[in-house]
Protein backbone atom coordinates (compact mmCIF):
# COMPACT_ATOMS: atom_id res chain seq x y z
CA UNK A 1 0.00 0.00 0.00
CA UNK A 2 1.31 3.34 -0.84
CA UNK A 3 1.23 5.62 1.40
CA UNK A 4 1.57 8.71 -0.24
CA UNK A 5 -1.25 7.77 -2.74
CA UNK A 6 -4.85 9.57 -1.96
CA UNK A 7 -7.30 6.52 -0.13
CA UNK A 8 -9.11 7.39 -3.45
CA UNK A 9 -7.42 5.87 -5.55
CA UNK A 10 -5.57 3.38 -3.82
CA UNK A 11 -5.19 -0.04 -6.07
CA UNK A 12 -4.39 -2.12 -3.26
CA UNK A 13 -7.61 -0.91 -1.08
CA UNK A 14 -9.68 -1.23 -4.64
CA UNK A 15 -8.37 -5.28 -5.12
CA UNK A 16 -9.46 -6.23 -1.65
CA UNK A 17 -12.79 -4.15 -1.86
CA UNK A 18 -13.52 -6.01 -5.53
CA UNK A 19 -12.82 -9.74 -3.57
CA UNK A 20 -15.95 -9.08 -1.40
CA UNK A 21 -18.56 -11.61 -1.95
CA UNK A 22 -22.27 -11.75 -1.58
CA UNK A 23 -23.62 -13.77 0.92
CA UNK A 24 -26.43 -16.57 0.94
CA UNK A 25 -29.32 -16.91 3.75
CA UNK A 26 -30.04 -20.27 4.30
CA UNK A 27 -32.10 -22.78 1.72
CA UNK A 28 -35.99 -22.12 2.21
CA UNK A 29 -35.64 -17.92 2.83
CA UNK A 30 -37.86 -17.55 -0.17
CA UNK A 31 -40.32 -19.87 1.32
CA UNK A 32 -39.79 -18.34 4.70
CA UNK A 33 -40.65 -14.42 2.99
CA UNK A 34 -43.93 -15.84 0.87
CA UNK A 35 -45.12 -17.04 3.90
CA UNK A 36 -45.62 -13.63 5.59
CA UNK A 37 -46.87 -11.85 2.44
CA UNK A 38 -50.13 -10.71 1.53
CA UNK A 39 -50.67 -12.03 -2.33
CA UNK A 40 -53.51 -9.77 -3.87
CA UNK A 41 -56.03 -11.25 -5.50
CA UNK A 42 -55.37 -11.45 -9.18
CA UNK A 43 -56.79 -7.87 -10.69
CA UNK A 44 -59.46 -8.88 -13.36
CA UNK A 45 -60.88 -9.92 -10.00
CA UNK A 46 -60.76 -7.22 -8.11
CA UNK A 47 -62.26 -5.07 -11.15
CA UNK A 48 -64.88 -7.53 -11.50
CA UNK A 49 -65.66 -7.03 -7.75
CA UNK A 50 -65.73 -3.57 -7.88
CA UNK A 51 -67.76 -3.35 -10.67
CA UNK A 52 -70.21 -5.44 -9.03
CA UNK A 53 -70.06 -3.47 -5.79
CA UNK A 54 -70.84 -0.20 -7.94
CA UNK A 55 -73.67 -2.23 -9.43
CA UNK A 56 -75.26 -3.30 -6.20
CA UNK A 57 -74.11 0.54 -5.00
CA UNK A 58 -76.53 2.09 -7.51
CA UNK A 59 -78.85 -0.24 -8.39
CA UNK A 60 -77.77 -1.21 -11.61
CA UNK A 61 -77.85 -4.63 -10.47
CA UNK A 62 -81.27 -4.87 -11.23
CA UNK A 63 -81.04 -3.40 -14.48
CA UNK A 64 -78.37 -6.16 -15.42
CA UNK A 65 -80.91 -8.57 -14.13
CA UNK A 66 -83.43 -7.19 -15.96
CA UNK A 67 -81.58 -7.28 -19.36
CA UNK A 68 -80.59 -10.60 -18.77
CA UNK A 69 -83.95 -11.90 -18.41
CA UNK A 70 -85.22 -10.22 -21.09
CA UNK A 71 -82.27 -11.63 -23.18
CA UNK A 72 -83.03 -15.04 -22.08
CA UNK A 73 -86.85 -14.71 -22.79
CA UNK A 74 -86.37 -13.07 -26.06
CA UNK A 75 -83.96 -16.07 -26.71
CA UNK A 76 -86.29 -18.64 -25.90
CA UNK A 77 -89.12 -16.55 -27.60
CA UNK A 78 -87.13 -16.58 -30.76
CA UNK A 79 -86.38 -20.19 -30.84
CA UNK A 80 -90.28 -21.26 -30.12
CA UNK A 81 -90.94 -19.09 -32.87
CA UNK A 82 -88.31 -20.64 -35.24
CA UNK A 83 -90.11 -23.98 -34.60
CA UNK A 84 -93.57 -23.07 -34.69
CA UNK A 85 -93.22 -21.40 -38.56
CA UNK A 86 -90.82 -24.58 -39.77
CA UNK A 87 -92.89 -27.48 -38.45
CA UNK A 88 -92.06 -29.43 -41.43
CA UNK A 89 -88.46 -28.69 -41.54
CA UNK A 90 -88.09 -29.26 -37.88
CA UNK A 91 -90.06 -32.47 -38.19
CA UNK A 92 -87.99 -33.60 -40.45
CA UNK A 93 -84.66 -32.39 -39.11
CA UNK A 94 -85.35 -34.42 -36.07
CA UNK A 95 -86.34 -37.61 -37.68
CA UNK A 96 -83.39 -37.73 -39.42
CA UNK A 97 -81.29 -36.52 -36.58
CA UNK A 98 -83.17 -39.76 -34.35
CA UNK A 99 -82.67 -42.18 -37.39
CA UNK A 100 -79.49 -41.30 -37.96
CA UNK A 101 -77.59 -40.58 -34.31
CA UNK A 102 -80.34 -40.99 -31.80
CA UNK A 103 -80.86 -44.73 -32.62
CA UNK A 104 -77.64 -45.76 -33.22
CA UNK A 105 -76.25 -44.71 -30.08
CA UNK A 106 -79.08 -46.35 -28.18
CA UNK A 107 -78.86 -49.39 -30.04
CA UNK A 108 -75.14 -49.54 -29.50
CA UNK A 109 -75.39 -48.92 -25.76
CA UNK A 110 -77.95 -51.76 -25.10
CA UNK A 111 -75.67 -53.87 -26.79
CA UNK A 112 -72.93 -52.57 -24.76
CA UNK A 113 -75.13 -53.23 -21.86
CA UNK A 114 -76.18 -56.99 -23.08
CA UNK A 115 -72.79 -58.04 -23.43
CA UNK A 116 -71.82 -56.87 -20.12
CA UNK A 117 -74.60 -58.74 -18.74
CA UNK A 118 -74.06 -61.59 -20.56
CA UNK A 119 -70.05 -61.98 -19.83
CA UNK A 120 -71.46 -61.35 -15.62
CA UNK A 121 -73.84 -64.55 -15.70
CA UNK A 122 -71.80 -66.51 -17.82
CA UNK A 123 -69.38 -65.89 -14.95
CA UNK A 124 -71.64 -66.75 -12.03
CA UNK A 125 -73.10 -69.76 -14.43
CA UNK A 126 -69.02 -71.22 -14.03
CA UNK A 127 -68.90 -70.07 -10.80
CA UNK A 128 -71.92 -72.54 -10.07
CA UNK A 129 -72.74 -70.27 -7.37
CA UNK A 130 -76.50 -71.07 -5.41
CA UNK A 131 -78.57 -68.89 -6.36
CA UNK A 132 -79.74 -68.45 -2.63
CA UNK A 133 -76.39 -67.41 -2.57
CA UNK A 134 -76.38 -64.74 -4.72
CA UNK A 135 -79.35 -63.11 -3.88
CA UNK A 136 -77.42 -62.86 -0.04
CA UNK A 137 -74.48 -61.76 -1.73
CA UNK A 138 -76.37 -58.54 -3.28
CA UNK A 139 -78.51 -57.99 -0.57
CA UNK A 140 -75.41 -57.57 2.02
CA UNK A 141 -73.67 -55.49 -0.95
CA UNK A 142 -76.42 -52.96 -0.79
CA UNK A 143 -76.98 -52.75 2.52
CA UNK A 144 -73.29 -52.52 3.08
CA UNK A 145 -73.76 -49.53 0.37
CA UNK A 146 -76.60 -48.20 2.30
CA UNK A 147 -75.00 -47.87 5.72
CA UNK A 148 -71.25 -46.68 4.22
CA UNK A 149 -73.39 -44.15 2.41
CA UNK A 150 -74.68 -42.84 5.84
CA UNK A 151 -71.84 -43.25 7.77
CA UNK A 152 -69.93 -41.20 4.98
CA UNK A 153 -72.53 -38.20 5.49
CA UNK A 154 -72.59 -38.58 9.34
CA UNK A 155 -68.63 -37.94 9.41
CA UNK A 156 -68.82 -34.92 7.01
CA UNK A 157 -71.57 -33.03 8.86
CA UNK A 158 -70.14 -29.92 10.55
CA UNK A 159 -69.54 -30.10 14.28
CA UNK A 160 -73.09 -28.36 15.98
CA UNK A 161 -72.71 -26.82 19.31
CA UNK A 162 -76.07 -25.29 20.79
CA UNK A 163 -75.85 -22.77 23.28
CA UNK A 164 -76.07 -24.23 26.67
CA UNK A 165 -72.77 -26.68 25.52
CA UNK A 166 -70.68 -23.94 25.20
CA UNK A 167 -72.05 -21.86 28.23
CA UNK A 168 -71.62 -25.38 30.38
CA UNK A 169 -67.69 -25.59 28.67
CA UNK A 170 -67.41 -22.14 30.35
CA UNK B 1 -54.51 -7.93 -18.62
CA UNK B 2 -51.03 -7.91 -19.61
CA UNK B 3 -49.80 -11.03 -21.36
CA UNK B 4 -47.66 -13.35 -20.47
CA UNK B 5 -44.48 -12.17 -19.00
CA UNK B 6 -41.02 -14.23 -18.82
CA UNK B 7 -40.06 -13.13 -15.28
CA UNK B 8 -36.59 -14.08 -15.49
CA UNK B 9 -35.77 -11.60 -18.23
CA UNK B 10 -37.94 -8.96 -16.84
CA UNK B 11 -37.24 -5.29 -15.65
CA UNK B 12 -38.23 -4.81 -12.10
CA UNK B 13 -41.02 -2.69 -13.07
CA UNK B 14 -42.47 -5.89 -14.95
CA UNK B 15 -41.77 -7.93 -12.60
CA UNK B 16 -43.86 -5.58 -9.86
CA UNK B 17 -46.34 -5.06 -12.12
CA UNK B 18 -46.98 -8.72 -12.42
CA UNK B 19 -47.00 -8.99 -8.32
CA UNK B 20 -49.44 -6.37 -8.00
CA UNK B 21 -51.57 -8.23 -10.32
CA UNK B 22 -51.39 -11.46 -8.05
CA UNK B 23 -48.90 -13.61 -9.64
CA UNK B 24 -46.95 -15.06 -7.02
CA UNK B 25 -44.18 -16.16 -9.09
CA UNK B 26 -43.87 -12.84 -9.37
CA UNK B 27 -43.01 -12.26 -5.56
CA UNK B 28 -41.08 -15.33 -5.59
CA UNK B 29 -38.80 -13.55 -8.63
CA UNK B 30 -38.14 -10.86 -6.67
CA UNK B 31 -37.41 -12.32 -3.49
CA UNK B 32 -34.81 -14.41 -5.73
CA UNK B 33 -33.41 -11.09 -7.18
CA UNK B 34 -32.76 -9.53 -4.17
CA UNK B 35 -32.20 -11.99 -1.57
CA UNK B 36 -28.40 -12.73 -1.94
CA UNK B 37 -27.48 -8.72 -2.00
CA UNK B 38 -30.35 -7.69 0.83
CA UNK B 39 -28.92 -10.76 3.16
CA UNK B 40 -25.47 -9.62 2.63
CA UNK B 41 -25.85 -5.97 2.91
CA UNK B 42 -27.50 -6.71 6.16
CA UNK B 43 -25.17 -9.30 7.25
CA UNK B 44 -22.07 -7.04 7.27
CA UNK B 45 -24.01 -4.38 8.83
CA UNK B 46 -24.65 -6.57 11.95
CA UNK B 47 -22.59 -9.30 11.94
CA UNK B 48 -24.71 -12.33 13.25
CA UNK B 49 -26.04 -14.49 10.77
CA UNK B 50 -29.23 -15.67 12.28
CA UNK B 51 -30.09 -11.86 12.69
CA UNK B 52 -29.33 -10.74 9.65
CA UNK B 53 -31.57 -13.51 8.22
CA UNK B 54 -34.20 -12.42 10.21
CA UNK B 55 -33.73 -8.77 9.12
CA UNK B 56 -33.55 -9.87 5.72
CA UNK B 57 -36.84 -11.18 5.98
CA UNK B 58 -38.58 -8.63 7.82
CA UNK B 59 -37.23 -6.62 4.56
CA UNK B 60 -38.81 -8.41 2.06
CA UNK B 61 -42.17 -9.00 3.52
CA UNK B 62 -42.21 -5.51 4.17
CA UNK B 63 -41.26 -4.04 0.73
CA UNK B 64 -43.72 -7.46 -1.10
CA UNK B 65 -46.44 -6.06 1.28
CA UNK B 66 -46.59 -2.46 0.48
CA UNK B 67 -45.47 -2.78 -3.61
CA UNK B 68 -48.77 -0.95 -4.29
CA UNK B 69 -47.34 1.78 -2.44
CA UNK B 70 -44.24 1.66 -4.79
CA UNK B 71 -44.07 4.36 -6.86
CA UNK B 72 -42.29 3.41 -10.27
CA UNK B 73 -40.44 6.58 -10.95
CA UNK B 74 -37.82 5.71 -8.41
CA UNK B 75 -35.75 2.23 -8.56
CA UNK B 76 -37.37 -0.73 -6.89
CA UNK B 77 -33.72 -1.89 -5.96
CA UNK B 78 -32.92 1.80 -3.99
CA UNK B 79 -36.28 1.06 -2.85
CA UNK B 80 -35.39 -2.48 -1.21
CA UNK B 81 -32.02 -1.43 -0.09
CA UNK B 82 -32.91 1.84 1.67
CA UNK B 83 -35.92 -0.46 4.02
CA UNK B 84 -32.97 -2.91 4.50
CA UNK B 85 -30.70 -0.56 5.35
CA UNK B 86 -33.08 0.91 7.84
CA UNK B 87 -33.59 -2.32 9.16
CA UNK B 88 -29.83 -2.76 9.72
CA UNK B 89 -29.32 1.05 11.62
CA UNK B 90 -32.55 0.91 13.65
CA UNK B 91 -31.48 -2.82 15.15
CA UNK B 92 -27.78 -1.54 15.34
CA UNK B 93 -29.16 1.50 17.42
CA UNK B 94 -31.58 -0.60 19.15
CA UNK B 95 -28.58 -2.52 20.28
CA UNK B 96 -26.53 0.11 21.73
CA UNK B 97 -29.39 1.05 23.52
CA UNK B 98 -29.93 -2.61 24.96
CA UNK B 99 -26.73 -3.16 25.55
CA UNK B 100 -25.99 -5.13 29.32
CA UNK B 101 -23.66 -4.02 31.51
CA UNK B 102 -21.30 -7.44 32.01
CA UNK B 103 -21.29 -6.59 35.90
CA UNK B 104 -25.20 -7.30 35.46
CA UNK B 105 -29.07 -6.31 34.13
CA UNK B 106 -29.87 -2.62 34.80
CA UNK B 107 -32.81 -3.87 37.16
CA UNK B 108 -30.48 -6.14 39.29
CA UNK B 109 -30.25 -4.42 42.97
CA UNK B 110 -29.30 -7.15 45.07
CA UNK B 111 -25.87 -9.29 44.47
CA UNK B 112 -26.97 -12.44 43.83
CA UNK B 113 -29.26 -10.99 41.02
CA UNK B 114 -26.20 -9.12 39.97
CA UNK B 115 -24.32 -11.96 39.90
CA UNK B 116 -27.26 -14.17 37.93
CA UNK B 117 -27.82 -11.41 35.53
CA UNK B 118 -24.03 -10.74 34.60
CA UNK B 119 -22.74 -12.01 31.60
CA UNK B 120 -20.33 -15.09 31.67
CA UNK B 121 -17.66 -13.94 28.81
CA UNK B 122 -15.14 -17.08 27.66
CA UNK B 123 -17.39 -20.16 28.55
CA UNK B 124 -19.35 -20.33 25.79
CA UNK B 125 -17.89 -22.35 23.10
CA UNK B 126 -18.22 -21.83 19.06
CA UNK B 127 -21.32 -23.13 17.76
CA UNK B 128 -21.21 -23.91 14.22
CA UNK B 129 -23.04 -20.88 12.80
CA UNK B 130 -20.56 -18.62 15.28
CA UNK B 131 -17.83 -21.07 13.01
CA UNK B 132 -19.76 -20.22 9.77
CA UNK B 133 -19.35 -16.54 10.64
CA UNK B 134 -16.02 -16.33 11.31
CA UNK B 135 -14.86 -17.77 7.89
CA UNK B 136 -16.99 -15.56 6.42
CA UNK B 137 -16.60 -12.53 8.23
CA UNK B 138 -13.33 -13.49 9.69
CA UNK B 139 -11.08 -11.82 7.02
CA UNK B 140 -8.92 -9.08 7.33
CA UNK B 141 -10.85 -7.20 5.14
CA UNK B 142 -13.91 -7.86 6.64
CA UNK B 143 -13.10 -7.38 10.03
CA UNK B 144 -11.69 -3.87 9.74
CA UNK B 145 -15.10 -2.99 7.65
CA UNK B 146 -16.87 -4.39 10.40
CA UNK B 147 -15.12 -1.73 12.50
CA UNK B 148 -16.55 1.12 10.83
CA UNK B 149 -19.32 3.49 11.94
CA UNK B 150 -22.50 1.85 10.34
CA UNK B 151 -23.40 4.81 7.94
CA UNK B 152 -19.33 4.84 6.67
CA UNK B 153 -19.93 0.54 6.59
CA UNK B 154 -23.54 1.14 4.39
CA UNK B 155 -21.78 3.10 1.90
CA UNK B 156 -19.04 1.53 1.67
CA UNK B 157 -20.76 -1.80 0.91
CA UNK B 158 -23.24 -0.05 -1.42
CA UNK B 159 -20.38 1.48 -3.46
CA UNK B 160 -17.84 -1.69 -3.46
CA UNK B 161 -19.69 -4.53 -3.15
CA UNK B 162 -22.98 -3.77 -4.53
CA UNK B 163 -21.62 -1.39 -6.95
CA UNK B 164 -23.64 1.61 -6.89
CA UNK B 165 -23.55 5.18 -8.02
CA UNK B 166 -23.03 7.51 -5.14
CA UNK B 167 -25.80 9.29 -6.65
CA UNK B 168 -27.96 6.08 -5.81
CA UNK B 169 -26.69 5.81 -2.48
CA UNK B 170 -27.44 9.53 -1.31
CA UNK B 171 -31.03 8.58 -2.25
CA UNK B 172 -31.39 5.14 -0.66
CA UNK B 173 -29.46 6.77 2.78
CA UNK B 174 -30.99 9.83 2.28
CA UNK B 175 -28.19 11.85 2.74
CA UNK B 176 -26.43 15.00 0.54
CA UNK B 177 -24.47 13.62 -2.42
CA UNK B 178 -21.63 15.54 -0.66
CA UNK B 179 -21.98 14.02 2.50
CA UNK B 180 -21.82 10.30 0.95
CA UNK B 181 -18.51 10.79 -1.09
CA UNK B 182 -17.52 12.05 2.08
CA UNK B 183 -18.43 8.98 4.00
CA UNK B 184 -17.03 6.78 1.42
CA UNK B 185 -13.76 9.02 1.42
CA UNK B 186 -13.32 8.55 4.83
CA UNK B 187 -13.94 4.62 5.04
CA UNK B 188 -11.51 4.45 2.50
CA UNK B 189 -8.80 5.88 4.53
CA UNK B 190 -9.48 4.21 7.82
CA UNK B 191 -9.60 0.92 5.97
CA UNK B 192 -6.63 1.82 4.65
CA UNK B 193 -5.15 2.20 7.61
CA UNK B 194 -6.60 -0.52 9.31
CA UNK B 195 -5.30 -2.21 6.47
CA UNK B 196 -2.08 -1.09 6.45
CA UNK B 197 0.48 -3.88 8.48
CA UNK B 198 3.05 -0.91 9.11
CA UNK B 199 0.20 0.97 10.84
CA UNK B 200 -0.75 -2.46 12.57
CA UNK B 201 2.50 -3.23 13.81
CA UNK B 202 3.38 0.49 15.00
CA UNK B 203 -0.38 0.05 17.16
Amino acid sequence: MNPQLPADDDPFLDSRLSKLEQFSPRPGFEDRVIAQVRVPTPRWIRQLQAYLRSLADTGRVWWLVGGMATMSFASLTAVVALIATNTTEVHTAWGEAVTRVLLPSWRAFLGTVADIARSTYSLFEVLAVPRHTLVTVAAVTVVATMLSTWALHRMMQPVRVTRAEVDAQR
Amino acid sequence: MAGPVDLTTATDQEVVERACEGAETAFRELIRRYQRPVFSLIYRMVRDRELAEDLAQETFVKVLNALDRYRPEFKFSSWVFKIANNAAIDHLRKRELDTLSLEGGPDATTADRLEATALQVGDVSESPLEELVARELGSTIEQAIGKLRPEYRACIIMRHVEGRPYEEIAGMLELPLGTVKTYIHRARSELREMLDPLSESTT
